[in-house]
């Protein structure tokens, strides 16, 4: 009876019903069937409020939603390409790390293509990049810097893996800056072959976006500073954040009317923080319960049959997390999937903050990937282009993005290297 | 005369989940600033700051969520509904508000159990402040998520697309349509909402408005 009311429930999800209610309902009826009362589910759901790291999820949130309304975005592609203008592929490299640093403040949720992509299209146009480069590079860029700290799946996967934050934003840091490298050195060749002109490096402009740029361009390294001199914990660093840029963008750019804007972004933002705050919820019941049943240690005696090794243990691991990263948004991905997978990998020898890296570098490839990454959605809304085209535009980047993403997989030292030069432990 | 008292509701529901959700994060913002300011100038912070926080977290995820309802954006998987028929297509829309509904309703049954027995323990947050007043955003958050989804359900609201969970094209959207409070914003949308038979237009933040944006 209560596998068929599973079923069905698991039916439901595929109809489109809200995941927090499909993972509920599976978690009532598993607890029921075991004669434990549905309170269990609440008393698990109740439990985030314990999680010291839970409020950095709304205040960086938030702080993101901030810069993306703000005059932000045209001001860091100013100053970035003054600065890197001169090389090649100049204004290919300012997309990726614009894009990245916006990435990793408004986690991935699509804003970086909404917010960045309509002012860094015509540019790379008329700087005559081709039109399908340009696509390809907008839309994998919408989910690069999901590896730098602050980002929101690194967060939420610290709380759900129970590892701290801090290990996994210092473990974030060369892993993403490869992926920027590698789509770096692409943009460049194309550039080169497209013979696109080179912007010779002003000072003077340089100057002047600079100082533009001055109130928000120190956020990543204050944040890092700050985290890793020990002068906050990564909470306090999201407290900081959103109330420096209520100030910056509300007081002193005055981009964001405290009336006009200021209540219609902070209630977009909790939209999101409320659509995953409410399965994180309802899968925290769920999860214990897999776990209590053994559910993850039955998944690995079955698999163990036919994987022997941590090396083709993550070869699983990679073309799984794929097929799941193109299927799911990644905060449900990071909810429902890591506490299975974890402990098997734990049984496999991977170390839990090298994981979250490999999980979440195969999302952020997963949002790209056709034929359902959301990026490609967005980017196919946003520039008015046929989905199909942009399959074809993101093929190039989705093979570079995967390369680095095998070099990521199979060099611990990549991610864990910073953290151990860091902790001076092994984490 | 019943859909314009749904209309009501719906628009009543949204502008007092709208106003308490900015209320509670802009208070979060100043109390956890003041917070962080004081442990590190004067070397003490507030001792019930950091654990009401967290329960305010919960309180703005809980509204969050209800906010996520009225706009069809709610986190899914929808695997089906775009390879059937528009008929069966509305057919799942409302199998599957009547299972969320359900499920909300035993989520906030279940948690007024929860209240029930923190209250008699009279657990605390910190010393004279008692749990259950923050603890009962869960029940109250469910029975709304419930309330909102059959709303959706009598107005013949759509989910956005593509998606679900995107609000950016949503936000962006929003942008252009007008620079009014979130008030006014649910207002002026709902206008063309209680008469209208045809759903494709019935939601201005479906379809149509993100095309605008793009323009």
């Amino acid at each position: 009876m209560s596998t068929l009311l599973i079923l069905g429930s698991l039916l439901l999800a595929a109809a489109g019903a809200p995941l927090f209610a499909v993972l509920a309902a599976i978690a009532i009826i598993a607890f029921t069937s075991a004669g434990i009362q549905p309170v269990a589910v609440i008393v698990e759901l109740y439990r985030m409020a314990s999680q010291p790291t839970l409020l950095a999820i709304p205040l960086f949130t938030l702080a993101g939603y901030l810069l993306a309304e703000s005059g932000a975005p045209q001001r860091l592609v100013r100053v970035s390409h003054a600065f890197f203008g001169w090389m090649p592929g100049g204004l290919a490299v300012v997309a990726l790390l614009v894009c990245s640093f916006f990435t990793a403040f408004t986690g991935a949720s699509g804003i970086t293509i909404v917010a960045l992509g309509g002012l860094l299209f015509p540019v790379l146009i008329k700087e005559g990049y081709p039109q399908r480069f340009s696509l390809g590079l907008l839309t994998s860029s919408g989910s690069l810097g999901l590896l730098f700290p602050p980002s929101l799946p690194l967060i939420l996967f610290a709380m759900v893996a129970s590892i701290s934050v801090d290990h996994l934003f210092a473990a974030g840091l060369l892993p993403g800056v490869l992926l920027i490298l590698a789509l770096s050195l692409y943009s460049g060749r194309i550039a080169n072959r497209q013979h696109i002109p080179r912007i010779p490096f002003r000072s003077r402009e340089a100057w002047a976006a600079l100082k533009e740029a001055g109130w928000e361009l120190p956020l990543p390294l204050v944040i890092l500073v700050g985290i890793y001199g020990g002068f906050f914990t990564a909470t306090e660093a999201a407290s900081i954040t959103s109330a420096y840029l209520v100030i910056v963008e509300v007081l002193i750019h005055r981009d964001i009317h405290p009336v006009r804007d200021l209540p219609r972004i902070a209630r977009e933002s909790m939209v999101l923080v409320g659509g995953i705050l409410v399965i994180l919820g309802s899968a925290l019941g769920l999860t214990n319960y897999l776990i209590d049943a053994q559910i993850p240690r039955a998944i690995f005696q079955f698999i163990q049959g036919a994987i022997t090794s941590k090396w083709m243990f993550l070869i699983a691991l990679n073309i799984f997390l794929l097929i799941v990263g193109a299927l799911m948004d990644i905060f449900s991905a990071i909810i429902v999937v890591v506490p299975l997978i974890l402990p098997i990998a734990k049984e496999f020898g991977v170390n839990p903050v090298h994981l979250g890296i490999i999980f979440l570098t195969n999302l952020e490839i997963g949002y790209s990937t056709p034929p359902v990454g959301l990026n490609l959605f967005i980017s196919s809304f946003r520039f008015r282009k046929p989905v199909l085209s942009l399959y074809r535009a993101a093929l190039p980047f989705l093979g570079i993005l995967m390369i680095a993403l095998i070099v990521i997989t199979y060099w611990e030292g990549l991610s864990l290297g910073l953290v151990r030069l860091i902790y001076g432990t092994a984490p | 005369m019943f859909r314009r008292g749904v209309a009501v509701l719906d628009r009543g529901l949204n502008v007092v989940v709208s106003v308490v959700v900015v209320a509670l994060l802009l208070g979060m913002v100043a109390l956890s600033f003041t917070q962080v300011l004081l442990r590190n100038l004067v070397g003490g912070g507030i001792t019930w700051a950091d654990v009401v926080l967290r329960h305010l977290v919960l309180a703005v995820g809980m509204f969050g969520a209800v906010l996520a309802a009225r706009q069809g954006r709610q986190i899914s998987i929808d695997v089906i509904s775009r390879v059937v028929s528009p008929g069966t297509k509305a057919l799942l829309a409302w199998i599957v508000g009547l299972f969320t509904i359900l499920v909300s309703v035993l989520m906030s049954r279940a948690a007024l159990v929860f209240l029930a027995s923190e209250k008699s323990f009279s657990s605390e947050l910190a010393s004279g402040l008692p749990a259950w007043p923050f603890e009962l955003v869960i029940p109250l958050g469910f029975a709304l998520i419930a309330l909102q989804v059959l709303l959706n359900l009598l107005l013949g609201r759509k989910p956005v697309e593509p998606g679900g969970l995107d609000s950016p094209l949503d936000a962006a959207a929003e942008d252009t349509a007008g620079e009014s409070p979130p008030e006014e914003k649910g207002e002026s949308g709902e206008r063309a909402n209680p008469d209208s038979e045809d759903a494709a237009s019935d939601d201005p933040r479906g379809k149509d408005a993100p095309g605008e944006e793009a323009e």
